[in-house]
């Protein structure tokens, strides 16, 4: 018996709905633990990343053109 | 983290390096596309030359838009803000280096072999296996500084732009990797693995997950870092951006078979593809007023800044694509506007819109900070937004319009039952007035790109002869760290926490959710029989054929007609007998196409002399007065490889295709005798004489053989086919 044989044994639905499961329920945890009260400070600080590095050799220029 | 001090400098010079290329093969990709354009309303310029013929341009113009000028872009705005998000420099500056210049290597591989007609036919995987494991070396050396650089950060938390860059590299691996799986037939050429049905299914699994994750999971890491740099303000909701990431993970990859309703692929996989693609909505949007919020008390700053009009706009036609995306893969919608330009206008406002402003807001963002000057000019900056952004607007209405009209007159009937519009070059002359519109917007935008383009070298040229390297520092992270998180723990609920801080962990769910998902669809479809019923009376192509086929594919004929008639009443009237699974089982690559700018081709086997073969390759205008199609005077003249054709069986019967052992070895003999008999009738037709060995009549084979298999009882298709060959020709000679 090859494995073609034991798949088509199965019935399509199977792949879809352990799918629509797995996903489903991975993607419900990670809502939860997103919106716990407890993460939000370090959400809160994640934000605000960007804004934290100092590389921008601009700063304190005057931003002029050619114009 | 420690309280050790460390001090370091950006690598901002392999950015410098990434933009100014961006700048060059935008410019290359769209004049490309361009020309292309103006092929389909002015065919004479096509100049009757095979490397600039519409065929072999129309994958030059999208792999030089996706892969260098999307692509060289993806890698500055990685590099720039990777290194400040990680407060670290990139891991090894020679792997920077190799990333670059391997990169560019292969754009000029791909911008000379396509061309010259080497392909695989696969859209936006055209490229032949050589050019195929130099892009998996060096995305492997771009992943390994990427990673090198994430071990040695400075900032714990990875900020969600940089999950979507390790989405990006995770996944565009594994795409690359099995959609490109061959057999090897020659120095530039190779056959997929995968046949037909499965083939199709992996080609727009990879396609449609190329679109996802190289047009779209870097571009939304990019907005969330660049945007809120632009705007001076933090993302709007960082919980959101949360589940934008992993919405589009979980959901995306499951989507691609929306590419093939209506096909022989399996109901099943076209429907989850559908289901998939409709919940897609839920993060696309999400993200995309994630993204406009954080404008949400800076919207003043937007009429002065041109930077932000750009991301502006980019994030509108980001929005604006996920909505029709999901759109047009509802079934019914589907039918009507599957390989009409409708799909050409949705790509465009997509890539123009979105990944093209996306790309220039983020050059004029980082021009002044990369060459340490001012912008050349604002003003400059906002004209290029005001063209482009008429020039968008212009492409796409006209294609919409082209799109809904083709799609409208194929399925139309007078009242007698009747096609309304039966001669199918009806359609294509139609659209004409619109693809002028069409030149007019991609002129403009191409204008717009020229601006940029001279706004960036005026730029440079004010750069100070020694670029400053400000010092940098921050404190060390610790081994420590990773006790901390471990100790966070589930049972605090921080794992994703916990995931944050740990890359490799990350990466590798990251992997599970791509790997697994895909699992699901591709298991079934490939072990499961009745996916593809086969038909008794299907048999492998002579080796003439086989040749022809590869003629067909060399010269692109798939980029402009499909083998895949729909079980829908408009198509089986036009072009016959509905395609079915089993018809495929020996077509590697399946060529099915996913435009019709001329008609399909699924069951032109038989339908006309081989004389008129003869002089529609010639000048098709000889026999289909109004046509757009390019002629082929070349391919009368050239001689067919021979040698190639015994290599080509030789890869086939690898495959698994059932040629007997006398049919690998007498190969060349027996596509010289088939092409003798093909010629004589030429000749007996009142043809030109001395075609026998030559690539036309390898394509005229292949030709009169497409479609003609279920039309047979399996008694008269011999192996060889040989005897159903008997049987075209005598029909042949009507």
């Amino acid at each position: 018996m090859s494995l073609t044989d034991v798949m088509s044994g199965f019935g399509l639905h199977l792949f879809a709905e352990a799918g629509l499961v797995l996903f489903g329920a991975a993607f419900l945890a990670i809502v939860v633990t997103t919106f716990l009260r407890r993460n939000r400070e370090h959400f809160e600080r994640a934000r605000l990343l960007p804004l934290e590095d100092d590389g921008d050799t601009l700063k304190g220029r005057e931003a002029r053109t050619h114009e | 983290m420690s309280d050790r001090v460390e001090r370091f400098v950006y690598d901002d010079q392999i950015v410098r390096m990434f933009l100014l290329v961006t700048v060059l093969w935008g410019l290359v990709g769209m004049a490309v596309g361009l020309l292309i354009a103006l092929q389909l309303v002015l065919p004479v310029l096509n100049f009757q030359t095979s490397w600039l013929s519409f065929g072999r341009l129309r994958p030059l113009h999208t792999n030089a838009v996706i892969f260098a000028f999307a692509g060289n872009a993806i890698f500055a705005g990685v590099y720039y803000s990777s290194q400040r998000l990680l407060k670290a420099r990139m891991w090894s500056d020679a792997l920077g280096r190799l990333h670059f210049w391997g990169w560019q290597a292969i754009i000029v591989a791909a911008a000379v072999t396509l061309p010259l007609g080497y392909s695989q036919s696969k859209e936006y995987a055209e490229l032949e296996w050589p050019i195929d494991i130099a892009i998996a070396v060096i995305w492997v050396v771009f992943a390994a500084n990427f990673f090198g650089t994430l071990a040695r950060r400075r900032e714990r938390h990875l900020y969600v732009a940089l999950w979507f860059y390790i989405a990006t590299l995770v996944a565009i691996a594994v795409l690359h990797i099995f959609n490109n799986l061959v057999v090897v037939a020659g120095p530039m050429k190779s056959y997929s693995i995968y046949a037909g049905v499965q083939d199709a299914f992996m080609q727009w699994w990879y396609g449609h997950n190329a679109v996802a994750f190289f047009l779209t999971t870097p571009f939304l890491g990019m907005m969330y870092y660049f945007l809120p740099k632009a705007a001076e303000r933090p993302v709007y909701s960082y919980r959101l951006s949360i589940l934008h990431f992993w919405t589009l993970v979980f959901l995306y990859i499951w989507a691609g078979p929306h590419h093939l309703h209506y096909t022989a692929l399996p109901a099943w996989a076209s429907t989850l593809g559908m289901l998939f693609s409709v919940m897609l909505w839920m993060p696309s949007w999400g993200g995309m007023i994630n993204g406009l919020l954080t404008l949400r008390g800076a919207w003043s700053k937007v009429t002065d800044d041109p930077v932000l009009k750009f991301f502006v706009v980019a994030i509108t036609f980001y929005g604006m694509s996920t909505f029709e995306g999901p759109l047009l893969s509802i079934k019914s919608v589907n039918a009507l506007s599957h390989y009409t330009d409708w799909t050409i206008a949705h790509v465009h406002a997509g890539t123009l819109g979105w990944v093209g402003f996306m790309i220039f807001g983020m050059i004029y963002w980082l021009l002044p900070r990369l060459f340490q000057t001012e912008l050349w000019s604002k003003k400059l900056a906002e004209l290029h937004f005001w063209i482009g952004t008429i020039g968008i607007l212009l492409y796409i209405v006209a294609i919409y319009a082209a799109g809904l009209t083709q799609g409208l007159m194929f399925r139309a009937f007078d009242e007698s039952g009747r096609l309304a519009y039966p001669d199918f070059v009806e359609t294509t002359v139609r659209l004409i007035p619109m693809y002028w519109v069409r030149v007019l917007g991609g002129g403009l935008y191409i204008a717009g790109m020229a601006l940029c383009a001279w706004n960036v070298v005026m730029t440079w040229r004010r750069a100070p002869a020694v670029y400053a390297e400000p010092v940098h520092e921050a404190l060390a992270l610790t081994r420590e760290y990773r006790a901390e998180v471990t100790a966070a723990g589930f049972q605090r609920a921080a794992w994703h926490r916990r995931w944050e801080g740990m890359p490799l962990t990350f990466s590798i769910w990251v992997v599970v959710a791509v790997v697994s998902a895909s699992l699901f669809e591709i298991i079934p479809m490939f072990l499961i029989r009745s996916n593809v019923p086969t038909i008794a009376a299907v048999k492998p192509y002579t080796s003439l054929e086989l040749a022809g086929r590869d003629v067909y594919i060399s010269e692109g004929c798939n980029n402009c007609h499909s083998q895949m008639i729909r079980p829908i009443r408009s198509e089986t009237v036009r072009y016959g007998e509905y395609s079915k699974p089993g018809e495929f089982v020996y077509d590697h690559p399946f060529l099915w196409g996913s435009r019709r700018i001329g008609p399909d081709l699924q069951r032109i086997g038989g339908k006309y002399p081989n004389l008129w073969h003869v002089r529609h390759m010639e000048d098709p205008r000889s026999t289909t007065p109004q046509s757009i199609m390019p002629p082929y005077p070349w391919l009368a003249k050239r001689p067919l490889d021979f040698a190639a054709v015994e290599r080509g069986v030789a890869a086939q019967v690898t495959l698994g295709v059932p040629y007997t052992p006398q049919q690998v070895k007498g190969a060349a003999e027996l596509a010289r005798e088939q092409g003798r008999q093909i010629a004589q009738t030429i000749v007996e037709q009142g043809g030109p004489k001395g075609l026998e060995e030559t690539q036309l009549v390898g394509l005229i084979a292949y030709l009169q053989r497409l479609g003609t298999d279920i039309k047979k009882s399996p008694a008269t298709a011999g192996p060889d086919g040989r005897r159903a060959e008997a049987e075209r020709e005598s029909a042949g000679r009507r």
